[in-house]
């Protein structure tokens, strides 16, 4: 049970963030939700794609796992992402600069 | 006027297509299909019509809107709806250009495994109406400020905005993942100190581990 309530409280952690970033609060909450999706999903993508390329095998492996759990799985991730912390904020704040027009692909 | 949506079943997820977005990309059996959306979106023109006089730019629609309606508070969500579907055709667009770069790296499968551990895990707070708001306050953790994060931790969202929106086959937990990590050993020793302060989304500086969390 308190598993299931500190889920719940990382996902509103995550639309917390995300929603101040893009600054849509005063939006619907259906359209907060698919935006707030659309955004996890570019940031998952692009942390993932910061993975050495030669350790690509290494994540595959790290999902094939039995039980696999997203926490497992991101604790893979983590080790294998340079400097994770600082990758993840800069993919944070990028990917809210390309929803807002400010960011050029990259 | 709202632009409108086209729910695309795609490769096992749903992707929403807004009119202006150049490909939608459908995964399978590591087969990438790019799909041009001119197919989805050919009622929006018409061969016998001028198409300048029957499209009026967003910022006219918008001011169509105001006119009419002469209800500044519908110009304001007019306004809103325009910004959402603007970010989520740059969404739309951007993310299928990264979805060609993990199937190339990772193979097709492979996102598809992820989003499926996570709906898992995600799916069940988004239709149960418990709340987290007592044990958030009795473990002395910052209340979220936005209506969607409240939502979520009220266990309130599925009444808000049902159904749930199809492309919801998303990795919002995975953002929420790492925030907690960061944010629970600062809680923890603020509670012990008694000084826990701000709101969740404010936490980014803070590191460490908090070994209870465990998503199945």
């Amino acid at each position: 049970m308190t598993n299931d309530i500190k889920e719940r409280i990382a996902l509103a952690m995550s639309a917390e963030k995300i929603v101040d970033l893009l600054g849509v609060d005063a939006a619907s909450l259906d359209d907060q939700l698919l935006l707030t999706g659309k955004f996890a999903d570019i940031v998952t993508k692009r942390l993932l794609l910061r993975v050495p390329e030669e350790r690509t095998e290494e994540v595959r492996q790290a999902l094939a796992v039995e039980g696999v759990t997203l926490e497992s799985f991101l604790d893979t991730i983590r080790t294998l992402v340079p400097d994770f912390d600082r990758a993840f904020d800069e993919e944070m704040e990028w990917t809210a600069a390309l929803f807002r027009g400010e960011a050029k692909e990259r | 006027m709202r632009l409108p949506r086209f729910d695309i079943p795609l490769g096992g997820d749903n992707h929403t297509i807004l009119p202006g977005a150049e490909t939608e990309l459908s995964v399978s059996d590591g087969t990438v299909v790019t799909e041009n959306d001119e197919h989805a979106l050919s009622t929006t023109e018409s061969p016998d019509i001028d198409p300048v006089s029957v499209e009026p730019s967003l910022e006219n629609s918008t001011d169509e809107v105001a006119r009419m309606s002469g209800n500044r508070e519908s110009v304001e969500l007019s306004g809103i709806e325009q910004k959402i579907d603007e970010m989520i055709l740059k969404a739309e667009k951007f993310g299928s250009e990264l979805e060609i770069r993990i199937v190339e790296r990772f193979g097709a499968e492979f996102m598809r495994k992820v989003r499926g551990m996570v709906e898992k895990s995600i799916s069940p707070h988004l239709k149960k109406g418990e709340s987290a708001f007592n044990w958030m306050e009795e473990h002395r953790i910052p209340l979220p400020k936005s209506r969607l994060a409240t939502a979520i931790v009220s266990g309130t969202l599925v009444s808000a905005s049902m159904p749930l929106p199809p492309p919801f086959g998303s990795l919002l937990l995975v953002p929420g993942v790492v925030l907690w990590s960061r944010n629970s050993a600062r809680w923890a020793a603020e509670r012990g100190a008694g000084t826990v302060e701000g709101d969740a989304s404010s936490l980014r500086e803070d590191e460490g581990d908090y070994p209870e969390l465990a998503i199945v």
